[in-house]
């Protein structure tokens, strides 16, 4: 989806598709493979400097995929990525190490992607020394400054990740991410394995980090609350395709796209009162790949015309919807 | 008769670790009535799936409490035998990841009708067509074909509503629904939630919803018990909960939800971390966290009253403005 050009973008996704390779079946004699599934599916986005893009969606509709190919993970099969002006969509993996700066992960388990071995202080130097981002004599220093801006108390420098609570490991798993001082800060799902009241401390360092240090985000989640409380536009995915992208308001408050309405109208509201409605939708997400929108099995709103490809609709200069019925 | 389906009385469940025991349930005291929904809300360790196991008789730790009954009687006095056919018949339970509850190498329809002759004595004929009949209640279309589908051919959602057929199977009076949607998605959760309130409304089975998630807990339960640290520390009509919460660290959750309010309102998170149960603090568990913490709540554990409705465990709770309006 094309938008306004009113500033440079610092991250361009252009036309991204991403496909895996279907699976051999048992036996490699005479074993076929599955034809290829299409995770991403022609997703364009961008971001501007200093902004917060959310990026959400249920399982299997690609969110991660696009999130890990932003960060080199995954190889796109077509289409761009541009950070900065420069393509890094198809780098070799020496161009990948002289690049370090571009695209930073945050993961959803900082348990997983911590070194168990190493302590909150290790961690952090290994990352400064091997970009090398500050002379050697400084990295202690810089080790601190780095603890200080996620709010990591100094006390817990030679802590292991087992000797920290989920939200402190998140805060290193941060630290590490911006050591290397990236241009774009990928995360995905950081705060759906904490506990509410430590998601509350994690999410405002994200504002008080984008505020101060002019972070520029693709925030990955599920959980639209989330999302809305970070994010300065979202774009909204079903299996593979952007099916919505508008400002926080425009997603949240004048949704257009039905899969987004269903999205908003199933979540539990806050108020005290047994429910007795029916679900938003009745049936589950398919996995077969027909033609025409991808929702339309579900969609209440679904009409003969669905069995033809939407086009993107303008909405606004900001906000985009893929649907027959959007005006 | 207490007109209760089931009365817990100071339940405690230790552990025993390196560094002592640990308590994960310290003297927990709940009830329930007939069709009744209490929401339990607690944070990881607080204690709520330790509380649902040690019901059920299946919590791993050492259980002690003074009494824990069902429709009346004393489930410790019950020949084991007799505890084997509470479990289902009686109370049945429906964990967060349907997967531990289903066994891969089985087909769905043998897994069901198991568990209707567990509780029925009927033939495998007549068993196959009750468990059908089990699926068609959970909303799974064509329910005779695929019962010799094997779980690995379901999605998340289909698994879990089989899940909860397997639950429904004995006819319980009271289903254990640990975090039943946690693992969903946001509108097949819509679906689950819906299936169960719907076929709570038609049988008239208690329950009890364990949720770390307040708006689930908003739109299924009566009542609500808050656990930190292995013990409650507020019960409350669900009204007057979302309306007043009076102990701090409920308020403390409320305040840090993102609710529908969008950016404008900043969360305020409590602040510190989660208690480490092994080396919980000698007074009051919140205690390091609380912001209207004082010198008394360091002395000994408040204890909540667990014979009135509305109860918190503080020593300083929030004020009601309805009981200022009240007196007047």
């Amino acid at each position: 989806m094309t938008q306004g050009m009113s500033k440079t973008p610092l991250l361009m996704v252009d036309h991204l598709t991403v496909e895996f390779a279907g699976r051999a079946g048992w036996g490699g004699f005479g074993a076929r493979t599955r034809p290829a599934f299409r995770a991403v599916d022609d997703v364009s986005f961008r971001i501007d400097p200093g902004e917060t893009l959310g990026l959400v969606g249920e399982s299997g509709s690609g969110k991660t995929t696009v999130g890990r190919a932003l960060v080199s993970l995954i190889r796109p099969t077509t289409g761009h990525i541009t950070v900065a002006g420069k393509d890094i969509s198809n780098l070799t993996r020496d161009d990948r190490q002289a690049l370090p700066r571009a695209v930073q992960m945050v993961f959803q388990d900082p348990y997983g992607s911590l070194n168990p071995r190493f302590s909150v202080e290790r961690t952090l130097a290994e990352v400064l020394s091997f970009h090398k981002i500050v002379p050697q004599v400084e990295i202690a220093a810089e080790v601190r400054r780095l603890m200080d801006t996620v709010g990591l108390p100094a006390s817990l420098a030679a802590s292991q990740p087992r000797q920290l609570s989920g939200g402190q490991r998140q805060r290193v798993g941060l630290a590490r991410a911006l050591a290397v001082r990236p241009s774009v800060l990928v995360l995905d799902e950081p705060v759906a394995a904490l506990d509410m009241s430590i998601q509350a401390q994690v999410l405002n360092l994200l504002r008080e980090l984008r505020a101060t240090l002019g972070l520029t985000m693709l925030f990955i989640a599920h959980e639209l609350g989330v999302v809305r409380y970070v994010s300065d536009r979202v774009a909204v995915m079903y299996r593979g395709a952007i099916m919505e992208i508008g400002t926080s308001s425009e997603i949240f408050l004048t949704p257009q796209h039905p899969y987004t309405r269903s999205l908003l109208a199933a979540m539990p509201r806050l108020v005290p009162e047994k429910r007795s409605r029916p679900p938003v939708l009745s049936t589950e997400v398919e996995s077969g790949t027909g033609q025409g929108c991808r929702f339309r099995s579900r969609c209440p709103l679904a009409a003969p015309v669905c069995a033809t490809e939407p086009a993107v609709v303008k909405l606004s200069s900001t906000h985009f919807a893929s649907c027959h019925f959007a005006a | 008769m207490s007109g209760y389906l089931l009365e817990v009385e100071d339940l405690s469940v230790a552990f025993a670790s390196r560094d002592g025991t640990v308590l994960a349930n310290d003297g927990v005291s709940l009830n329930l009535r007939p069709g009744e929904t209490l929401g339990i809300v607690g944070e990881s360790g607080s204690g709520k799936s330790v509380l649902c196991r040690a019901i059920l008789g299946l919590a791993k730790g050492r259980v002690t409490a003074r009494r824990i009954a069902f429709d009346g009687r004393n489930i410790d006095d019950m020949p084991p035998a007799e505890r084997r056919k509470l479990r289902g018949s009686g109370i049945a339970m429906v964990f967060q990841s349907p997967m531990s509850s289903l066994d891969p190498v089985w087909t769905i329809g043998d897994q069901l009708v198991e568990t209707v002759r567990l509780h029925q004595a009927i033939s495998r004929r007549q068993a196959r067509v009750a468990a059908a009949a089990l699926l068609d209640r959970v909303g799974i279309a064509s329910s005779v074909r695929r019962l010799d589908d094997y779980p690995h051919q379901w999605s998340g959602g289909m698994l879990q509503r089989a899940v909860i057929a397997l639950a429904l199977a004995g006819n319980p009076r009271l289903i254990l629904a640990d975090e039943p949607t946690t693992a969903l998605d946001v509108t097949i959760q819509d679906q689950i939630l819906a299936l169960l309130m719907s076929l709570q409304r038609e049988t008239g089975m208690a329950m009890i919803m364990v949720s770390h998630d307040l708006g689930v807990i908003a739109e299924t339960v009566d009542r609500v018990a808050v656990m930190y640290a292995g013990r409650i520390v507020e019960t409350a009509d669900v009204r007057d909960l979302f309306q007043a919460p009076r102990h701090p660290y409920t308020a403390g959750l409320f305040a840090s939800i993102v609710a529908g309010s969008g950016q404008d309102k900043m969360l305020t998170p409590i602040a510190g971390q989660p208690p480490d149960l092994q080396r919980l603090p000698a007074g009051c568990a919140f205690a390091p966290r609380c912001p209207r913490v004082r010198a008394e709540c360091h002395l000994s554990v408040p204890r909540i009253d667990s014979t009135v409705a509305r109860a918190n465990a503080c020593l300083f709770p929030l004020d009601d403005p309805l009981a200022v309006d009240r007196r007047q």
